[in-house]
């Protein structure tokens, strides 16, 4: 299958850093390819060089194999974008706001209402078509946010952290409209550092730190990465410092990381030192509150790759 | 270019909606107009009254501070975000800077044919034919002044910091121009201050029109200096807008 | 009193981000100050009157001020404000007025005829502008940016309003009456404070006792930060946002403002416009002004303005106790 889309060698500094560092990566057709990374990791600053609205200051984008330059019509038509911020009329409705953003991109008539609709549809706002946005909740502006970049049918959907600060219910729905696209053949690019919502729906993941690649790949290739470690959660009732280092003494101890009571632990797999992890903490004279085994996750995949934890 | 009259339409029915905005480009300034003239209702009487000098000179302030709506329209917090998502779609930058320029003076304008309206019915004489020339005046100062709002918007990037700018600058050219009371009489370095205000020389052009029998030269003067100047303004907030200091 | 200081060491770290609309009107203030000022001295020529041709009896003196003109500039030299008269000699060499700005002023001008011969520069029982003291001109110019200035430190009571802010104090302590003292006398503060120091600084530098002792000068000052504290707290509890709120507080402050006579004097009110302009608090700011200059009686101004300032704090607190009852601070 052919990539939609090939970013080559994407870099960008500002008077602050550098944000994106030679970062590089390709997106196949139909998938939803995530970009994950903490806050300030560089990857709105690359959705926003993708969708032309900031010049590069190294770097190459090829859409569907040809090579975009500046801001080409047919390019930006095939782009449908959901920013981070929440960018719609308030004192207009619903519809008002999908029939202006639809006629930005060429659409009148009877087939910009027929998108319209279906936009509402895809959104769950039918009914709700003919308020005010301002009227709306949280999660049902995100949604319309959402609804305003579809109208178009764009090939190519690039949704920056579109559940940030929305309730479950709407992030559910969400992220099942994701699965919905793609199983539709719209390619779609997601940004988020919620670990969880990656899991769930990516495809393909780059995992970015600094604006550089720190891995990418699905999500079994990325957990493969972290090896056969075992992986042990401990929470004591209490900061200790220095049991960490009491902790790398245990045998085949291989990573300790501390987040206030908390303790990550990495384990080499053929030596059983459960016993022995759980007689060091207690030597501590803290109450161990809890101590389970994790399954390894992106969560362990970042520390691992980093040293930190991707909400640090 | 396809996508500009959308942008206007849109731009044009943001403002339309806003009670604020609506009361400010008609109520306020007959209410500004009632209000001095009423203060200074002694000074003028005979042929030419006080409402006849304030209703002139304070359409001449509202021209200029035209600016304030495409500001507003551009970069107020409730529309900045939708406003720079135009960028989103196939839209050049021009389109969405010259459509906020575009609604503006149509806004604008559509608030000072209901003030003329307003002041013609009320007996205030605005020059021969319902005032037409006088409104042709404000009409360019309207746009040149819209083109102004947007340059120094883009340049501050803030639709507030650009509004205390724009109303600062303004104000101290309409009191050195006495819109609101004349410095002239208040020796010479004042009298050198109003000669060189903008707002003088707009007053006097449009007294002329209006009760001297004409001063055609200088209304065409007015309009093509001030369409020239809403052509450089606009070029030179493009020139200024980087997306990237938006985004 | 923890609140009350807590709250108000937060106002004065919030300032800095109120530092751009201070200094802007810092500098209106002034330029305000500067112009009262100038205004104030005697020096300015009451009437102003071009000549066409030759008419000798007239030449400029003290108060009269003649300009010869080769033509008739017409009616919009008058619009102009640049003369209030342009006459030309008759037949017989009187002077003829061709326009003026008023009627009466025309037959005023022509009343004193030939006696202008034996005082040609004589304007006597020509009635211009009416005229005011140095301090009542002083702060007939600064109340209106005084008043402005309470909008701007109000400004962070409409912020925390907005930004539900004042909802977590309610519910971190059982009254709002230390939080709002506290935002009131911060705004008094810069109300008062720009005023202050700027009318000491003019009087130490220049010399000028702007018409009014120190402590005289403060009792004026803290009535109108009084005064504008008080307007700008109501607007402040009442307003649905800061945009509004700051919009809605500088309007109605402009035309109270102007509608006074406090800013732009009026020669020649009619019934109707002494009416509103004495229901102005403003016009008491002026009366009050005007008796401490003039050793008068300043209980009355003092009364009706106490009133004023007690009836705006009631409102804001019973405004602000509703609310808090609602739970919709």
């Amino acid at each position: 299958m052919r990539d939609i889309l090939t970013v080559d060698n994407f870099s960008k500094s500002f008077k602050t850093g550098v944000a994106v560092d030679h970062l590089s990566f390709s997106i196949p057709k139909g998938s939803v390819f995530c970009l994950l990374g903490p806050n300030g990791a560089g990857k709105s600053t690359t959705i926003a060089m993708l969708a032309s609205l900031m010049p590069r200051d190294e770097g190459r984008v090829f859409f569907d194999g040809t090579e975009v330059r500046g801001r080409p019509a047919r390019y930006l038509s095939s782009l449908g974008i959901v920013p981070q911020e929440i960018a719609l009329y308030g004192n207009l409705s619903a519809r008002a706001n999908l029939e202006f953003f639809a006629s930005l991109y060429g659409l009148k008539g009877k087939t910009r209402a027929d998108r319209v609709a279906e936009a509402l549809e895809f959104a769950g706002l039918s009914d709700r078509a003919d308020e005010a946005v301002d009227n709306f909740s949280g999660g049902m502006k995100r949604r319309l946010n959402i609804g305003c970049a579809l109208c178009h049918k764009p090939r190519l959907m690039i949704m920056d952290e579109p559940t940030v600060g929305i309730d479950p219910q709407s992030r559910n729905f969400i992220l099942d409209s994701i699965r919905r696209l793609r199983d539709e053949g719209t390619t779609v690019i997601y940004t988020s550092h919620y670990m969880e919502e990656v899991e769930e729906i990516g495809d393909d993941i780059l995992i970015m730190d600094h604006g550089k690649t720190l891995a990418e790949g699905t999500l079994e290739e990325l957990k493969s990465k972290i090896g056969d470690l075992r992986h042990y959660r401990l929470e004591l009732d209490a900061k200790v410092p220095g049991l960490d280092d009491a902790f790398y003494r245990v045998s085949g101890m291989k990573r300790v990381a501390t987040s206030g009571s908390v303790f990550e632990l990495e384990s080499l797999p053929a030596i059983d030192n459960v016993d022995a992890i759980i007689k060091t903490a207690s030597g501590s004279g803290r109450r161990i509150v809890a101590f389970s085994s994790v399954e390894p996750g992106l969560e362990q995949v970042f520390l691992t790759l980093t040293g930190r934890s991707l909400r640090d | 270019m396809k996508s500009l009259p959308t942008l206007v339409r849109r731009d044009a029915r943001n403002m339309i909606i806003r009670p604020t905005f609506l009361f400010y480009a008609t109520g306020f300034p007959l209410m500004m107009i009632f209000l001095l003239g009423l203060l200074s209702q002694g000074f003028y009487s005979g042929p030419m009254s006080s409402w006849d000098v304030v209703a002139v000179n304070l359409l001449l302030y509202q021209a200029l501070l035209s600016c304030s709506m495409s500001t507003n329209s551009f970069l107020e917090r409730t529309l900045k975000a939708p406003n720079l998502r135009v960028l989103f779609a196939p839209v050049r930058p021009l389109d969405l800077l010259l459509s906020k320029v575009l609604a503006s003076t149509l806004f604008c304008l559509g608030g000072f044919v209901f003030v003329f309206v307003v002041l013609e019915v009320l007996g205030v004489h605005l020059g021969p034919l319902c005032g037409l020339e006088f409104f042709g005046m404000i009409a360019a100062l309207s746009l040149a002044s819209s083109a102004l709002g947007l340059w120094v918007v883009c340049l501050v990037q803030d639709e507030s910091g650009a509004n205390m700018v724009l109303n600062l600058g303004i104000g101290i050219l309409a009191c050195t121009g006495g819109v609101f009371f004349s410095i002239e009489h208040f020796g010479p370095v004042a009298a050198a201050f109003a000669r060189y205000s903008p707002f003088t020389w707009l007053r006097e052009i449009a007294f002329k029109i209006i009760w001297n029998g004409g001063d055609s030269m200088g209304c065409i003067a007015t309009m093509a200096l001030s369409l020239v100047a809403a052509v450089a303004f606009l070029g030179a907030a493009r020139a200024s807008f980087k997306t990237e200091d938006f985004v | 009193m923890s609140v009350f200081t807590a709250v108000f060491s937060t106002c004065l770290k919030r300032t800095r981000f109120l530092k751009g609309q201070l200094i802007v009107f810092l500098i209106i203030m002034i330029a305000l100050l500067e112009f009262a000022v100038f205004i104030g001295m005697p020096t300015q020529s009451s009437l102003h009157i071009a000549v066409i041709g030759d008419v000798p009896s007239l030449a400029s003196g003290q108060t009269l001020s003649v300009t010869r003109l080769d033509c008739d500039s017409g009616e919009a030299a008058i619009a102009l404000n640049r003369y209030d008269l342009i006459v030309t000699a008759d037949s017989s060499g009187k002077p003829s007025v061709l326009h003026a700005r008023s009627e009466s002023l025309a037959k005023s001008f022509l009343a004193l005829g030939p006696a202008s011969s034996s005082a040609p520069n004589s304007t006597a029982g020509i009635v211009t502008a009416p005229k005011r003291g140095m301090a009542s001109l002083v702060l007939g110019y600064l109340v209106i940016v005084i008043l402005e200035l309470g909008v701007v430190g109000a400004l962070l009571l409409m912020e925390d309003r907005e930004w539900k802010l004042t909802s977590r104090v309610a519910a971190a302590v059982p009254g709002l009456g230390g939080y709002l003292a506290s935002h009131g006398i911060f705004t008094f503060a810069v109300c008062f404070l720009p005023a202050f120091i700027l009318i000491v600084a003019q009087g130490a530098i220049m010399g000028t006792g702007l018409g009014l002792s120190v402590a005289s000068w403060v009792l004026l000052l803290s009535v109108t930060s009084l005064l504008g504290a008080a307007f700008a707290i109501l607007v402040a509890v009442v307003a649905p946002d800061a945009d509004q709120g700051a919009t809605i507080a500088q309007m109605i402050i402009i035309f109270s403002t102007l509608l006074s006579g406090s800013f732009i004097a009026s020669s020649d009110q009619g019934p109707a416009l002494k009416f509103f302009a004495a229901a102005m608090p403003q016009k008491s700011l002026m009366d009050l002004s005007a008796a401490l200059e003039d050793s008068g009686s300043a209980i009355r101004p003092l009364i009706v303005l106490g009133a004023y300032i007690v009836a705006l704090i009631l409102g804001a607190i019973l405004v602000m106790r509703g609310r808090l009852q609602r739970g919709s601070c």
